[in-house]
């Protein structure tokens, strides 16, 4: 992950990259009808959390593909390329028409 | 310590979006504005996006060769992040008092949203996984 971070940087796609804290420290949170946070930690079983991402600014979507290929390659357990699945999508740059 | 405030939604979340009104998104986006230039001006601002809808999604994942393979299939129950804030405070009763500002942002009929916003600590890097 680390090397990805370096190699992404240094072809000036990197934008920003940030892991998230485990899914035991999340916490949903409304307003009460007074304004003040109501909050609660219980998420359904099959709630997916979001545990990092990365930022890329790429000229086309597949070479924010490509980079999605590398990262699901990332090493897993035993030095195994986990081949993780990677959700990819575009940033708005303004609100939605 | 930094926290994200994640607003999460379903497809039909997003479609049902696509037809409020104007007048509707309008106020919606004018309190967005000023809900960032508060973060940015009480100094605890670092960084906020929007992403593209749920359409526009792709799953990527590494076939056996290293090229990606892609799929735009989700289950319905899939909740989508549409946009989030990351913000830079002393303590985790800060980012859900910031939390609660942003899920009150006004909905159909200006009448606050009460979405839930998902808030947790953004790690600082390896140290802070024991690595």
């Amino acid at each position: 992950m680390m090397k990805l971070n370096q190699d992404l940087a240094a072809s000036g796609e990197l934008v920003s990259a940030e892991g998230l804290s485990f899914p035991d420290q999340a916490k949903r949170v409304k307003a009460a009808n007074d304004g003040t946070p109501v909050t609660d930690g219980i998420f359904p079983e099959s709630k997916e959390f979001l545990a990092g991402y990365w930022i890329v600014d790429v000229a086309t979507p597949q070479r924010a593909y490509t980079i999605a290929a590398r990262a699901s390659a990332a090493p897993g357990r035993g030095g195994v390329p986990l081949n993780m699945w990677i959700e990819v999508r575009p940033i708005m740059s303004a609100p939605p028409k | 310590m930094k926290y994200i405030l994640m607003m999460n939604g379903k497809k039909a979340d997003f479609d049902a979006y696509t037809k409020w009104s104007k007048e509707d998104l309008q106020k919606n986006f004018t309190f967005m504005r000023a809900f960032s230039k508060e973060l940015k001006d009480s100094g605890v601002f670092v960084t906020t996006e929007g992403l593209g809808f749920p359409d526009q999604a792709k799953i990527v994942r590494a076939g056996k060769d290293g090229l990606p393979v892609t799929d735009g299939v989700f289950p319905e129950s899939k909740e989508f992040l549409a946009g989030y804030w990351i913000i830079d405070v002393k303590s985790a009763e800060e980012a859900y008092r910031i939390a609660a500002r942003v899920s009150a942002a006004p909905g159909p009929g200006g009448a606050p949203g009460s979405m839930p916003i998902e808030v947790r600590q953004v790690m600082g890097g390896f140290d802070d996984y024991g690595l």
